[in-house]
């Protein structure tokens, strides 16, 4: 019995103390790791919408896979555009995008956390493929063969599916964009 | 201070966790499909190796050997956590890189391991010995294996090209059966040497003898 106790006891002290290590961890860099994401966010927009001087919210309805719009402000004050926060459905899991747009045309897209595999679909974040959506508009489709016309995506080599996805969730955003926004 | 240094080495080669005592299979095929991830995978589990066999020898008269696997277990995760927070909130751009290995570090065996064979009936400085040889060991084999995979799989090195922009690349050794292949083919060439040396230091010791 006495054996019981002093096992109990030693443990909860073990635990105890590992509880208050975690929780002082986590009130010292809860407000410090909230704002590197707002920074992050702040800093995708910046890039996706270059004209834009700061950002404001916009409310979203029924919206699908997009989670955050916001209007973007020039610095003479006039409105210049939209980025959009979108996630698609990739390979490995969820991609986060940053969608930016003008009068429906895409002024910028970026890759933030996504899962896909290194070397493959992970290319996606490079610019030879994220830099192919800047100044286009309307409904893209990818091909396979590398892209012919204006409307057309060139596929990441043997990442179809990734390539599929993210170019569906712009598609996603122009479409929503179009029907709401102008 | 031998002792120490010992230690050190007998993680990295006579023991390495990957080719030797084949511990951490798991992160070792996951994230081997770039040196990038491979070196970071290493060093993340290094840091996290050394502190947790510090503090687990700190207070191994302390923990009852009935509740140790708990024990080291809360312990373990806990260092995770803490290191995670850490460095989201003040090395955001280490965060980005090796976010993604961290949670991966508390089910990764060899830090389990070296806990309960080790850090459990040693004194602090040998158990940080300890974790450090084992850590640079494991660092070392994931370096290699993901070096092999990167190099035929895509033809790049830390993402540069090595076999110039007309590499086809071979799919196959950057995804899963690629990894098998690899770590198989590796640890052969490992213990194939350390064969050949064990043989030769004994033939060398007979001579003299």
């Amino acid at each position: 019995m006495r054996e019981i106790v002093k096992v109990t006891l030693r443990l909860l002290v073990i635990m105890v103390i590992a509880g208050l290590c975690l929780g002082a961890t986590y009130t010292v860099t809860k407000d410090p790791i909230a704002n590197q994401e707002l920074a992050r966010k702040e800093a995708a927009r910046k890039a996706v919408l270059p004209s834009a001087e700061s950002f404001e919210e916009v409310a979203l309805e029924n919206s699908g896979d997009i989670a955050e719009c916001y209007r973007g402000i020039a610095a003479d004050g006039s409105a210049c555009g939209y980025a959009f926060s979108v996630t698609a459905k990739g390979f490995g899991g969820d991609v986060a995008l940053t969608v930016g747009l003008d009068q429906g045309k895409i002024t910028g897209v970026r890759i933030g956390t996504h899962s896909e595999t290194p070397g493959l679909g992970a290319k996606a974040a490079q610019e030879d493929f994220y830099g192919q959506f800047t100044g286009k508009s309307g409904a893209l489709t990818v091909n396979k063969n590398g892209a012919t016309n204006d409307s057309e995506i060139s596929a990441i080599t043997a990442a179809t599916v990734t390539s599929n996805a993210v170019t569906n969730a712009v598609n996603q955003v122009l479409a929503y964009a179009a029907e709401n926004f102008d | 201070m031998a002792n120490f240094k010992n230690t050190f080495l007998n993680g990295i080669v006579k023991e390495n966790p990957t080719f030797r005592l084949v511990l951490g299979m798991c992160p070792t095929l996951a994230v081997t499909t770039s040196v990038q991830n491979g070196l970071g995978m290493g060093l993340a589990t290094a840091f996290v190796l050394v502190c947790s066999n510090f503090v687990i020898s700190l207070i191994r008269s302390f923990v009852p050997s009935k509740v140790r696997i708990p024990a080291y277990i809360v312990v373990i995760a806990t260092f995770v956590t803490v290191v995670q927070l850490l460095m989201n909130a003040f090395l955001p751009d280490l965060a980005s890189s090796l976010g993604l290995f961290i949670p991966l570090i508390v089910v990764n065996c060899i830090i389990f391991a070296r806990a309960e064979a080790f850090a459990s009936k040693n004194g602090p400085l040998d158990s940080v010995a300890d974790g450090l040889g084992m850590g640079l060991g494991f660092t070392l084999s994931l370096t290699i294996i993901s070096a092999v995979r990167e190099l035929i799989g895509a033809g790049t090195l830390m993402g540069v090209s090595v076999l110039g922009p007309n590499y086809p690349g071979a799919l196959l050794f950057v995804l899963a059966p690629g990894g098998y292949i690899t770590l198989g083919l590796v640890m052969v060439a490992f213990n194939a040497v350390m064969k050949k040396l064990d043989s030769r230091r004994k033939g060398a010791e007979g001579s003299v003898a």
